[in-house]
């Protein structure tokens, strides 16, 4: 979906006036990115009524701060809080704080944020000229000023303020010709900055925030037409920026703070996937593009050591991922690192769940991170109180991903946040259960899949072979193929290789695995059977050993046999054929071997709908 | 015939007056709507900008008088490009 789309929907749901679900709503929210989209997001969702935290907060400036407060409220949305705005005229900053019995003071703000701009210490100019000495006056009466506001506003007023380091305008600097003299009147505002941000030692409720640092990566901080026709100092890619940080204040103040990380691991704690690339052979080093990944479990252990709880929320056999933390030399979080790790193949949504009650934890208090979209909509449909991180598909941006927004932010960090994990790690015991859920079936008829059956074409080859090549977990003999053996085997009368793909209303999976049949008169073996791991847990499988059964059938055949012949990572489809109607028949040789004897039927999976192949011939 | 230009100039000021798209064409006035003030025309003009990533003069801009002034400012600073 596009910004635009987004935004009309929003739109569209703002003349509902009732039944809006929040979940949709933010779903809405993060598909809009620009300044100008969050500003208008802002405004409209003022008139959708919402059943978050109620927070007041007030914007004050010396300087006009048009979209500050719709931005703040945009942001304030995506974090389930209800904002209340109250904005102060241009300039009115220290007369709205200074007056007993002003507006602001009637509004009662749970936080007030002051946007100050170079005009504050440029008053003092006076009539004097541009001069260091001066500038370094007017600095100190700027400074004496914010003080003398602050302390008589925070002596009558319960409330938290938020002001911002003022950046020293570029032409003013350009202006000065000589370098030793630039660098004296840089260093003097820096000095200035410096006591602003000093300022919360003697006023404790008092938040500065980093101008620089935070609009690093703004594309334009200020428009000089904007600061001429409107006296707007900075543009609204600052107040983006400066909005998040507010959210995490007001969240942080209400007690929204999240507390907990859950984190998948394939494709997201290392690149590739464990179960079929080994320990050794996933993405995890301190060169690229293993680095991208040790970056991210470096900032995430930076997290750890502030109190955040880790756990593992992953859909892996533990046997295949327990060796990672001992036995590779670049993984930088460690098994005692989590306070819990669900390794199994239950949907995330339930391993959450469990966790969170197990932990004695608000669901809200969790953030969960995947690269997968499938399983973030999972969670988010099934736990909507979870924050979910949509999570870039380039690994480098996994660290921005999860930090731009701040979810874990506080007022200031105690002892007991570093306490936190051993005190939850003795609540907390790994547990592989494995349960079924009624809303899971729900969940998987609205995902509108549709799977595609098709005879091997030599198009399909490079892919097929890859499949065999590399899938280890769902890969019933662990018999490889190479391309030329995939070749011959669709090429011959007496054999057959029938590739499946599947797609959702997510996007295309592509062909996602397939099925190698031997066929005889009135007998089909089936030589193996694969499946990549990023279809799991959807009785995908189910529905194409049906079809591959239903296709026997109708060419007068009487029993089908499959084979599993275990090996290091494919336990998870021991059962496969068992709890598909298949009887047991006998050991082989490391192996077990399972017929078909048409007697039982086989149900058809209700959530997967067929589609007629376009490339293949259909089965 | 409404051109594409046209049309999304009409969207962006309807949403900042808060009328329905319907009510405005290419010959509406500003003096038509008392929500069409300073304010409002200042989020038009950012929009504006954003929306077909183009400069505009403000000065121009404030002088606007009505819908079609505005699609032909931004037509102008297409061709000059």
């Amino acid at each position: 979906m596009t910004e635009k789309e987004a935004l009309k929907k929003l739109k569209e749901l703002t003349r509902l006036y009732q039944n809006v679900n929040g979940n949709d709503v933010k779903h809405l929210l993060h598909q809009i990115s620009t300044s100008a989209g969050q500003e208008k997001a802002g405004k409209l969702l003022e008139k959708i009524e919402s059943d978050g935290v109620l927070a007041k907060v007030a914007f004050v400036g010396s300087h006009t701060t048009q979209g500050l407060d719709n931005i703040t409220r945009y942001e304030a949305s995506k974090r389930n809080l209800n904002i209340q705005l109250f904005t102060g005229g241009f300039n009115q900053w220290n007369l709205l704080m200074l007056k007993p019995g002003s507006d602001l003071e009637y509004f009662d703000p749970d936080v007030t944020v002051c946007s100050l701009d170079e005009s504050i210490i440029y008053q003092h100019f006076g009539d004097r000229g541009w001069s260091t000495e001066t500038l370094s006056y007017a600095l100190d009466e700027a400074l004496a000023e914010i003080k003398k506001v602050l302390t008589v506003y925070t002596n009558r007023m319960a409330t938290t303020i938020v002001l911002h380091t003022i950046p020293m305008p570029l032409y003013d600097w350009k202006a000065v010709t000589n370098y030793r003299e630039k660098q004296q009147v840089s260093m003097l505002w820096r000095q200035f900055n410096q006591n602003l941000l000093n300022l919360h030692t003697t006023l404790e409720s008092v938040i500065v925030l980093d101008f620089e640092v935070l609009t690093q990566d703004v594309r334009e901080t200020r428009d000089p037409r904007m600061k001429h026709y409107a006296s707007m100092s900075y543009t609204a890619n600052v107040w983006q920026v400066f909005s998040k940080e507010i959210a995490s204040i007001v969240a942080s103040i209400k007690g929204l703070t999240q507390k907990v990380l859950a984190l998948d691991l394939d494709h997201t704690l290392w690149g590739g996937i464990i179960g079929d690339d080994g320990v050794h052979g996933v993405q995890l080093s301190k060169a690229f593009p293993g680095n991208q990944f040790f970056a991210f479990q470096q900032v995430i252990q930076r997290l750890q050591a502030q109190g955040i709880l880790l756990t593992i929320v992953s859909k892996n056999d533990w046997d295949n991922v327990k060796d990672i933390f001992t036995s590779h030399d670049d993984m930088v979080l460690s098994e005692k690192d989590f306070v819990q790790i669900s390794c199994n193949w239950r949907p995330k949504s339930e391993s959450l769940a469990n966790m969170a009650s197990r932990l004695n934890l608000g669901r809200d208090s969790i953030v969960f991170v995947d690269d997968n979209p499938f399983e973030r909509e999972l969670v988010s449909s099934q736990l909507p109180e979870v924050t979910v991180i949509p999570l870039s598909q380039d690994p480098s941006l996994y660290i921005h991903d999860l930090l731009i927004d701040g979810y874990f932010n506080t007022m200031t960090s105690t002892d007991e946040d570093h306490k936190r994990l051993e005190k939850y790690k003795q609540i907390a015991k790994r547990e592989e259960l494995k349960e079924d859920s009624a809303s899971i079936e729900e969940y998987l008829l609205q995902l509108e899949m549709k799977l595609d059956l098709f005879e091997v074409l030599s198009a399909h080859i490079p892919r097929i072979t890859q499949l065999s090549q590399r899938t280890n977990q769902f890969n019933m003999t662990t018999n490889r193929l190479t391309e030329s053996e995939v070749a011959v085997i669709s090429n011959s009368e007496s054999s057959s290789i029938y590739g499946f793909r599947l797609k959702d209303k997510f996007g295309d999976n592509g062909i996602v695995g397939y099925v190698h049949v031997k066929k005889e008169e009135h007998r089909w073996l089936i030589e193996n059977f694969v499946m990549s791991c990023r279809v799991f847990q959807r009785n995908v499988e189910s529905e194409v050993l049906r079809l591959i059964l239903e296709n026997a059938k109708s060419q007068g055949v009487s029993e089908v046999i499959g084979n599993y012949q275990p090996s290091q990572k494919n336990k998870l489809v021991s059962d496969f054929y068992q709890n598909n109607g298949f009887e047991f028949v006998d050991y082989g040789e490391n192996s077990t071997c399972w017929v078909y004897l048409f007697k039982k039927e086989i149900e058809k999976v209700e959530w997967i709908q067929l589609t007629a192949s376009e490339e293949g011939m259909s089965v | 015939m409404i051109t594409s230009v046209q049309q999304s100039i009409i969207e962006v000021v309807a949403e900042i007056l808060e009328c329905e798209e319907q009510e405005l064409s290419m010959g509406y006035r500003k003096e038509e709507n008392d929500e069409w003030d300073s304010v409002n025309t200042l989020r038009m003009f950012t929009s504006i900008e954003a929306e077909f990533n183009v400069r505009l003069s403000m000065e121009q801009f404030l002088n606007v008088e009505t819908i079609q002034d505005i699609v032909s400012l931004i037509e102008a600073e297409k061709h000059d490009h």
